[in-house]
C-alpha cells in the first residue's frame, strides 16, 4: 500500500504528456466506450495494442503500469471468477449446481482483459496529466453545463481535491495500520474473518482524517478569501496543437478498425 | 538487551530510485536504558523505529533483541511488536475503538491475556497516564487533543512489552503537558525496567530522562554517547540546526566571562554553580 501509485502524475516530456488533457479525457472515454463495445478477440487486440503503443510513447517505466494492474488484479479475478457461470449454454465442467459454458469462459476472458485494459488506458492518462490539467479540462469540457445554471468551478475543485488527496489518504491508511500493528492487529493472520475485522478498524481513524482534513483545507481555503461563485482565469490557456490533431486522427482510424471487427464474426 | 549492527536501509531499495535512509547504525542498550534519538527532520529517526519494531525489514545489517534476531528469529511481525513497541507521531488521530477502556484493552487482548488481568492492566496504565475511571467509558474520538494522546500513550504501555518506543511523544502538546507526560513516561519506565526509545526534537526532556543519546544526520550516526557528552559537542549539534538545552547555552555564555563548569544542563544545577561563584566573589544571596 506504501507503494501506491495509481492516479500519481508521473512527469515527463513525451509526446502523450504535451498532449491537451481535454483530448486525453475524451480519447479514455471513447476507449472505455470501445473496450466495453468490442465482442472479438481482434478488435480487443487492437485496443491491447493501440494503448500499448501510446504507453511505450509516454516513456512512463513499465514498472509503474505493472503496480497498477496489482491494485487491481485480484478485483479482477474475482469479477471474471464470478462471469463463468452466469452464462447457460453447453456446459463444460459442473460444480453441483452451478456450471462453466463455453461462453461463460470466453466471457469471462474477455471481462478480465477487459478490466486491464480500462486500468491501462485510465493509468496513461493519470500518469502524463497532471492534476492542474485534469481539473482545467474537466472545467472547459463541462462548461456547457454552466448555461443551465450548474456550478462547473465547483464540480472542478471537487475533482482536484479528491485526486489530489488519494495518495494522502493511502499514506495515512499506511501509518494507521502500522500503528494497528504494533499493537498486535491480526493483519497478516490466516484466519480470513480476524483479518476482515483487522481492517475495518482502519476506517473510523481514516474516516475522521479525511472529515478533518477537507474541514481544515475549507477552512484555508475560506480564510484565504477563496469564493467558488467567483469567475476564475487561468495561467495556462488550454490550446489545441497539430499535435491533438494528430492524436484525434489516430483514434478516428483506431475506433473505425474496432467497429470494423465488431461486425465480423471471430471467436 | 538491544544491539544493531551495521544496520543500512534504503527505501525502495530494488529500484533505480533508491534512498539511502540509514547507514552503518551500530549501538547496543542495556536493559532498563532511556536511549534518546535526536535529529533534524528526515533525518531517519522514524525509520530506526520502524526497523527497531519489525514493521520494516533491514536492507543491510542485523538487529537483536535478547540475541534473537528481529524477523529472523520471531514467528511473524506480531511476535516482534509484543516484545518491541511504538507509539507513533501523533498517536490520537490513531484511535478507533469505542470507548478508553477498549482501546487500551485492544494491544492485551490481542496478545490473548484474559479479561481480568487486562482490566489490571488498563486501570494500572491509566494511573500513569492521569486518565481518570470516568473517562473509561467515554469514545475516545470525543476526548481533548491532550487526553487522546495519554490515551494513545497508555494503549502502548499496556502492551508491556520490553522495549517501547515513542517518536515525539510530547509534539503538540502545552508546557505543562509536555512535562506531565514525559513523567508519567519516566514513572512508567521505572517501575517495568524496559528499554525506552525516545524520538524528540525536545532537548530539555532528552537530557533529562535520557542515559544515552543518538545523534543522527541524513542517516548517519554522527553520535551515541550520555547526554552530558553528547550535548558537549554544541558546534557540531548547532551546525544541524540542533539545539542544546537552555541552561547548557547560559552556562557557556557565562562561561566566557568567568570560568564555569558547562556541563550543566539543568536549572537547579546551574542555579547551585552560579551561587558557588556569586559566594567565592562575596557576593551574598
Amino acid at each position: 500500500m506504501n507503494n501506491f501509485e495509481f492516479c500519481k502524475y508521473f512527469s515527463g516530456n513525451s509526446i502523450v504528456h504535451k498532449l491537451d488533457a481535454r483530448i486525453k479525457i475524451i480519447s479514455s472515454l471513447i476507449f472505455f466506450i470501445l473496450t466495453f463495445s468490442s465482442n472479438n478477440i481482434i478488435s480487443l487486440s487492437i485496443i491491447a495494442i493501440s494503448i500499448s503503443i501510446i504507453a511505450v510513447v509516454s516513456e512512463v517505466p513499465l514498472i509503474k503500469y505493472i503496480k497498477s494492474f496489482k491494485s487491481v488484479l485480484i478485483i479482477s479475478v474475482i469479477t471474471a471468477f464470478i462471469n463463468l457461470f452466469f452464462e447457460a449454454e453447453t456446459n463444460l465442467v459442473c460444480l453441483g449446481e452451478l456450471s462453466v459454458s463455453l461462453s461463460g469462459l470466453k466471457s469471462s476472458i474477455f471481462l478480465f482483459f477487459r478490466l486491464f485494459i480500462l486500468v491501462f488506458i485510465s493509468s496513461i492518462t493519470m500518469f502524463t496529466t497532471s492534476v492542474q490539467e485534469i481539473s482545467l479540462a474537466f472545467e472547459n469540457l463541462l462548461s456547457p453545463l454552466g448555461y443551465l445554471g450548474i456550478n462547473i468551478q465547483e464540480i472542478a475543485i471537487t475533482i482536484t481535491l479528491s485526486l489530489r488527496f488519494i495518495p494522502v489518504l493511502f499514506e495515512e491508511t499506511y501509518k494507521i495500520i502500522n500503528a494497528q500493528k504494533v499493537r498486535g492487529a491480526h493483519f497478516d493472520s490466516k484466519n480470513v474473518i480476524k483479518k476482515i475485522r483487522a481492517f475495518c478498524n482502519i476506517f473510523v481513524p481514516l474516516f475522521i482524517f479525511s472529515f478533518k482534513r477537507a474541514e481544515s483545507i475549507a477552512i484555508a481555503m475560506e480564510s484565504r478569501c477563496y469564493d467558488v461563485s467567483k469567475k476564475r482565469t487561468s495561467l495556462k490557456n488550454m490550446e489545441l496543437s497539430h499535435r491533438d490533431a494528430i492524436s484525434i486522427i489516430f483514434l478516428l482510424i483506431i475506433f473505425t478498425g474496432v467497429i470494423i471487427c465488431n461486425k465480423m464474426k471471430i471467436f | 538487551m538491544i544491539r544493531v549492527e551495521d544496520l543500512c536501509y534504503n527505501y525502495n531499495a530494488k529500484s533505480k530510485s533508491s534512498i539511502s535512509a540509514l547507514k552503518n547504525i551500530n549501538f547496543t542498550l542495556k536493559n532498563s536504558t532511556i536511549m534518546g534519538i535526536i535529529g533534524k527532520t528526515g533525518s531517519g529517526k522514524s525509520t530506526l523505529a520502524q526497523l527497531l519494531c519489525g514493521l520494516l525489514s533491514p536492507t543491510h545489517g542485523k538487529i537483536f533483541l535478547n540475541e534473537k534476531e528481529i524477523i529472523k528469529d520471531f514467528k511473524n511481525t506480531k511476535e516482534i511488536c509484543f516484545n518491541v513497541t511504538m507509539a507513533f507521531q501523533y498517536p490520537e488521530n490513531q484511535l478507533f475503538e469505542k470507548t478508553v477502556y477498549d482501546e487500551i484493552a485492544f494491544g492485551p487482548r490481542n496478545k490473548g491475556i484474559s479479561e481480568s488481568k487486562i482490566k489490571d492492566i488498563v486501570f494500572e496504565v491509566i494511573k500513569f497516564t492521569n486518565i481518570s475511571e470516568n473517562m473509561l467509558k467515554c469514545s475516545p474520538i470525543f476526548l481533548s487533543g491532550g487526553e487522546k494522546r495519554k490515551c494513545a500513550i497508555a494503549s502502548v504501555m499496556a502492551l508491556k512489552s520490553k522495549v517501547l518506543i515513542l517518536d515525539e511523544p510530547t509534539a503538540g502538546l502545552d508546557c505543562k503537558s509536555k512535562s506531565q507526560l514525559m513523567n508519567s513516561i519516566f514513572e512508567y519506565h521505572r517501575k517495568e525496567k524496559n528499554i525506552l526509545i525516545i524520538i524528540s526534537h525536545n532537548m530539555e526532556e532528552t537530557a533529562r530522562i535520557c542515559d544515552k543519546v543518538l545523534v543522527l544526520d541524513e542517516g548517519i550516526q554522527l553520535m551515541f554517547d550520555s547526554p552530558v557528552k553528547v550535548f558537549k559537542n554544541y558546534q557540531k549539534l548547532e551546525k544541524l540546526n540542533l539545539d542544546v538545552p537552555q541552561t547548557s547555552q547560559i552556562m557557556r555564555y557565562i562561561n566566557n566571562e568567568y570560568p564555569i563548569n558547562t556541563d550543566i544542563m539543568f536549572p537547579k544545577e546551574a542555579e547551585e554553580e552560579i551561587l558557588k561563584i556569586l559566594n567565592s566573589k562575596g557576593v551574598e544571596r
